[in-house]
C-alpha cells in the first residue's frame, strides 16, 4: 500500500519544546530529509 | 548528520528528527546531545506508522549481526542506557519535496541500518533537479 501524503500533510505533530505544527510546514520550502530514530538510550 | 549539517543546507534541504519518546525525552535527548535540528516527539508512532516503518521481529534484534553492530557502536563510543521508546521499531530516513512528494525513502532492515550522511549528500547533489529515485510508492500530496 503506497505511503498516504494526502493524509500525512495535515498531521500535527508534537516538537521537542512542545509546541505543534502541522508537517507539511517542513517541506513547503523546499526539500526535507526526515529522519526517524530508533529508541532513545 | 550534524558534522554535515552545512552542507545539507547548501543543497536547499532541511533535516528533522523523529524520535520515539515523549515530549520531555525528547527534549532531554536533544540537549544532551547537542542536536541542532528540529525534533519531532512521536511516542504514540502515529508518524513511524504513516510512513509504514515497520518492527524488527526478535530473531532480527538477537542476531549476530546486531551484535556486531553494538560492540561496533560501543567501540565507536556510543554508551548503552536504558531504552526509551519501543526497541522493536524500525527507523527510516525519506527526502520529501516542496510538492509533498516522496523522492527518495529508506526503510531499514534493523534497528541499526541507516544512511549514511554522504550517501545522502551524494543523492542530493546528483540530483539537484529533485528527480531522485523513489524507492517506495507515494501518492503526490
Amino acid at each position: 500500500m503506497p505511503i498516504d501524503m494526502d493524509s500525512i500533510k495535515d498531521q500535527e505533530v508534537v516538537l521537542w519544546d512542545d509546541t505543534a505544527i502541522r508537517i507539511s510546514r517542513f517541506w513547503q520550502e523546499g526539500l526535507l530529509v526526515l529522519v526517524f530514530l530508533r529508541h532513545y538510550g | 548528520m550534524r558534522r554535515k549539517e552545512e552542507q545539507f543546507q547548501q543543497l536547499g534541504a532541511r533535516i528533522v528528527l523523529v524520535g520515539l519518546g515523549t515530549v520531555a525525552e525528547t527534549a532531554a535527548f536533544k540537549a544532551q546531545f547537542n542536536v541542532p535540528f528540529p525534533m519531532i516527539a512521536d511516542p504514540e508512532k502515529r508518524l513511524f506508522k504513516a510512513f509504514q516503518l515497520k518492527q524488527a521481529t526478535p530473531k532480527a534484534l538477537l542476531s549476530v549481526g546486531m551484535a556486531m553492530k553494538g560492540l561496533a557502536a560501543l567501540a565507536k563510543g556510543h554508551g548503552i542506557g536504558i531504552p526509551k521508546g519501543d526497541v522493536r521499531q524500525l527507523p527510516g530516513v525519506f527526502i520529501i519535496d516542496k510538492d509533498g512528494r516522496i523522492r527518495f525513502s529508506h526503510f531499514a532492515k534493523d534497528p541499526a541500518d541507516h544512511p549514511a550522511a554522504d550517501e545522502l549528500l551524494r543523492l542530493l547533489e546528483s540530483h539537484r533537479d529533485i528527480s531522485l529515485p523513489a524507492s517506495a510508492p507515494a501518492r503526490k500530496a
